[in-house]
């Protein structure tokens, strides 16, 4: 009898033992599934104030942002684009699209200023593409304003040449040297491809925009503060389209 | 004596003899002999020998005969009783009697023009046949009108000299107007220098209107008389077709030689005998029955009767902005199908031409004068009709001249030739349809580009630079590139090396990457949502000063506006944009999701100072009052102004771009 109840107690604590086991196991996993779920939501609390705070700086200039319920904040910094001798944005221009270098700089309120590029010559570069350029370069003259256009063909293909680009076959720049005075911008288009466009001239090119930075922050420092920083940049373009005066998705006639 | 005479005679009338002697019955004294001398005759053999003693070769002695003459003039008897013939007494060599004479004679009369092949001479051998035979001739089938027959010689054999009759002349005469003929005597020569002559001249048959008839007049000789030709003896034929046709006798013109003979004939039209051919004419004489074979006529006239069609072709050509007649007038085509019709017109019946794209051929009438009447015109008020055309000019055969008038005269063509024909060209100054032309930049589509510009155009380009063109005021030098999916010019003008723009023709075939991102609504949430930044409206007259305008939906623009120093006119219009045709200067930048309209009519171009874009079509079809004005100028001039672009609101141009998260 002493037997039979020594096989019971033995039963009843490997039982024990395994449901102690099962239950330890579920609550470690909720317990990290908790603070996983408390550092995303705070990342993403930190990207939203991140992006609110640029949006604030846009609207108001100022660089210092806290979300309204205080959980949050953002510290946005500006620095110019540009100022160098090479232009390099680091985006891919698609085929018709068009890049846009300034060559003189903004006033305070956006407007164009009067300090112009001061080079005589500006090369451009394509990053290898198999097509042809187009490239726009508008001047300041008198009250009003002109363009100056040139036109190269890369390719050895004749289905991919403009009639009466310049032949530059094979080159993976072409430089412009007779610059206009009062030069204001330089555009320039791919056309049968697309291209990493950058431009490299004899001096330094005025800014040509902002790149805003902005770090959201959660939380206290040296605790559980989470950081997420948004980078945009704010420059001037124009539709493609007002580079000429007549321009239709449909037909013209 | 006389009996041994007549003997010999009527032995030598039967027998053909060679010696008579007969009674000269000469009376009176033979005078006027020079001399006479001694004849001595053999005594057996008569043969004459010189004198008493003499040898004589049969015998015999050499007896004394007489007195005879000397053989140079002629003894003559005071007269003449015998009908021998003889005109005197003596004739040389002959033995001199004191009343007779002595002669040869032969039964030969061989009297000139006067033979009978079985003729003897009456009354014995004498003398010389003088003057004609007056001997009754009455053999069936040989009498001449002039010939009297006297006494009787027997039976005659074999034709008189019956004459035949003869052509003179012949003539060809207009049917309806004798003073016409192919004479230059008494009438106009109506052959050319070859002597030839054709149905279808006017001098014939009056512009070749039927019926078609003319008459051959054809002129005879008969030395007998007019009346001595067989009137219904008298035949001509044409060798084109060597139908005998017979000719009536003009009783009213009967004067030897000009015995007049006529025929009319008609040729229908259906006749075409290709080259010109002579004629031959027949006739006989009464008297005799002489019949003149078929006999080329005098003179060698050559006729060509033939259906007086000409073969017209021709092409169009579009001589518009072309110096008069320069070679560049008759190098470039009209649009195919332009001409919707063509009738070359005259007063005698129009004829119309079957048409190709840009040529036609048909068929007109040699000898007739045409105008070209087109597309359902009348002349002479309306020539054109429908074709949009000012004026032409006519090439005749590819010459390098041309006619500046309008009328045709087919009677320059050679009808001569096997086939003759006519290629006439037209080459017109056309009325152009309405273009426009872009100033200072290119042109982009990714549909269809349906240009107008016409070569008649003093600056034939669809984009175009402004240091040429006279517009300072855009300090725009360069025009850009043209890029099209497809491209089309209404005013067909299509040079090898297509025109579109100076002094960059860049073009291209391509759509040039995706549609753009900007529209109505891009601009509308950018701008006037999130930046407060435009005015709203739904009518031109609400437009702002400058700066963004909103149109939520159609808008009309139906009065100009002003051009701007500083910030544009941004139009942006969610649906369509029409552009009234009293509008004649519009600036600003404008933004269409829709398509654009430009209509109407103006005497005035509209010009578009900015830039214009239309996420669907832009169709400028204003036309220039008058019409003919776009020959040389555009009705609608899109003006880039560069100033416009680089002037527009901050927030237009300021974008965010590059976005990344570290």
């Amino acid at each position: 009898m002493k037997k039979r109840k020594a096989q019971v107690a033995i039963i009843a604590l490997l039982i024990s033992a395994l449901v102690m086991t099962v239950g330890l196991t579920l609550s470690r996993k909720t317990t990290i599934e908790t603070r996983l779920d408390t550092n995303e939501e705070a990342l993403r609390d930190a990207f939203n104030a991140a992006e609110s705070g640029i949006d604030y700086y846009l609207k108001t200039g100022t660089t210092a942002y806290t979300v309204p319920d205080l959980s949050a904040k953002a510290d946005v910094s500006v620095k110019n684009l540009g100022g160098e001798a090479t232009l390099n944005f680091g985006e891919y221009t698609p085929e018709g699209g068009s890049e846009f270098y300034w060559l003189t700089n903004r006033n305070s309120d956006g407007s164009l200023g009067t300090s112009y590029y001061s080079g005589n010559q500006i090369t451009v570069a394509h990053g290898g593409m198999n097509g042809s350029l187009a490239i726009n370069i508008f001047y300041r003259s008198g009250s009003g304003f002109g363009v100056r256009r040139w036109g190269y063909n890369f390719s050895s293909d004749s289905n991919r040449q403009v009639s009466g680009f310049t032949a530059a076959t094979g080159a993976q720049n072409v430089t412009i040297t007779s610059l206009p005075s009062s030069p204001v911008l330089m555009t320039v288009t791919p056309i049968f491809t697309g291209a990493n466009l950058s431009i490299t001239g004899n001096n330094n090119f005025p800014a040509q925009g902002e790149e805003i930075s902005s770090l959201g922050k959660v939380g206290e420092v040296n605790t559980t503060q989470a950081n997420k920083k948004v980078v945009i940049q704010r420059r001037y373009k124009l539709p493609t389209f007002w580079l000429d005066a007549l321009v239709a998705e449909g037909n013209i006639e | 004596m006389k009996r041994i005479i007549t003997t010999l005679f009527a032995f030598g009338l039967f027998l053909n003899v060679n010696i008579t002697k007969t009674n000269a019955a000469c009376t009176g004294t033979c005078t006027t002999c020079d001399s006479l001398y001694n004849i001595y005759r053999c005594q057996y053999t008569g043969i004459p020998c010189t004198g008493p003693g003499s040898y004589c070769s049969g015998g015999g002695q050499c007896l004394y005969q007489g007195l005879g003459c000397d053989g140079k003039d002629t003894c003559s008897c005071d007269t003449i009783t015998s009908t021998c013939g003889c005109t005197g007494g003596c004739k040389p060599g002959q033995v001199y009697y004191s009343d007779t004479c002595e002669y040869s004679c032969t039964p030969n009369c061989s009297c000139a023009n006067n033979l009978c092949s079985t003729q003897t001479c009456p009354n014995g051998c004498g003398g010389t046949c003088i003057g004609r035979v007056t001997y009754d001739c009455s053999c069936a089938n040989n009498l001449c009108s002039d010939q009297t027959c006297q006494g009787s010689c027997g039976t005659c054999t074999g034709q008189l000299n019956c004459p035949l009759t003869t052509l003179t002349t012949f003539e060809i005469r207009r049917a309806s107007d004798w003073s016409y003929t192919d004479r230059n005597d008494g009438g106009k020569d109506i052959t050319d220098d070859q002597n030839r002559l054709h149905i279808c001249d006017p001098y014939l048959s009056i512009q070749a209107s039927q019926p078609r008839s003319v008459i051959y007049v054809a002129w005879l000789s008969n030395t007998l008389g007019c009346d001595n030709i067989d009137p219904d003896s008298v035949k001509m034929r044409w060798l084109g077709n060597s139908q005998e046709i017979s000719m009536s006798k003009l009783t009213d013109h009967q004067n030897h030689p000009h015995c007049g003979y006529s025929a009319t004939v008609t040729y229908l039209d259906t006749v075409n005998i290709p080259d010109p051919a002579t004629f031959q004419i027949t006739m006989k004489s009464i008297q005799g029955n002489k019949v003149t074979p078929w006999t080329n006529v005098i003179p060698a006239l050559r006729l060509k009767v033939w259906d007086c069609n000409l073969s017209v072709t021709g092409n169009f050509y579009d001589s518009s902005g072309q110096t008069i007649c320069s070679s560049n007038a008759f190098n470039d085509s009209l649009p195919s199908n332009l001409v919707e019709n063509l009738s070359y017109y005259s007063s005698s019946g129009s004829a119309g031409m079957s048409l190709g794209a840009n040529s036609y051929n048909g068929t007109i009438r040699w000898g007739r004068s045409y105008n070209p009447v087109f597309n359902n015109g009348l002349y002479p008020a309306n020539p054109y009709g429908s074709l949009p055309v000012t004026s032409h000019w006519t090439r005749i055969n590819n010459s390098s001249s041309c006619l500046t008038g309008s009328t045709i005269t087919t009677s320059q063509v050679d009808p001569y030739v096997t086939s003759p024909s006519l290629d006439v060209d037209f080459s017109f100054t056309r009325i152009m349809e309405p273009w426009y032309q872009v100033v200072g930049s290119g042109v982009k589509t990714r549909g269809t580009l349906t240009s107008g510009v016409p070569v008649t155009a003093s600056f034939a380009y669809l984009t175009r630079g402004t240091s040429s063109g006279g517009f300072t005021e855009m300090h725009v030098p360069n025009n850009g590139g043209v890029f099209f999916n497809d491209s089309f010019n209404r005013n067909a003008y299509y040079p090898s090396t297509p025109p579109y723009g100076s002094p960059n023709n860049w073009y291209k075939q391509r759509k040039l990457g995706l549609a753009s991102i900007y529209d109505y609504n891009y601009f509308y949430n950018h701008l006037y949502l999130k930046q407060g930044v435009g005015t709203t409206g739904t009518s031109w007259n609400q437009r702002p000063e400058s700066g963004p305008f909103f149109v939520n939906g159609d808008l009309t623009i139906n009065a100009n506006n002003q051009a701007f120093t500083g910030q544009p006119l941004l139009t942006i219009v969610k649906g369509n944009l029409e552009i009234d045709q009293n509008v004649t200067t519009l600036h600003g930048l404008f933004v269409v999701n829709g398509n654009i309209g430009i209509g109407g009519s103006n005497t005035t171009a509209l010009n578009i100072h900015g830039s214009v874009y239309a996420r669907g079509d832009i169709r400028a079809s204003r036309s220039l009052v008058p019409k003919i004005n776009n020959n040389t100028s555009p009705s609608v001039i899109y003006n880039y102004q560069p100033s416009y672009v680089l002037n527009l609101p901050m927030e237009v141009v300021r974008v965010l771009s590059g976005w990344r998260m570290e």
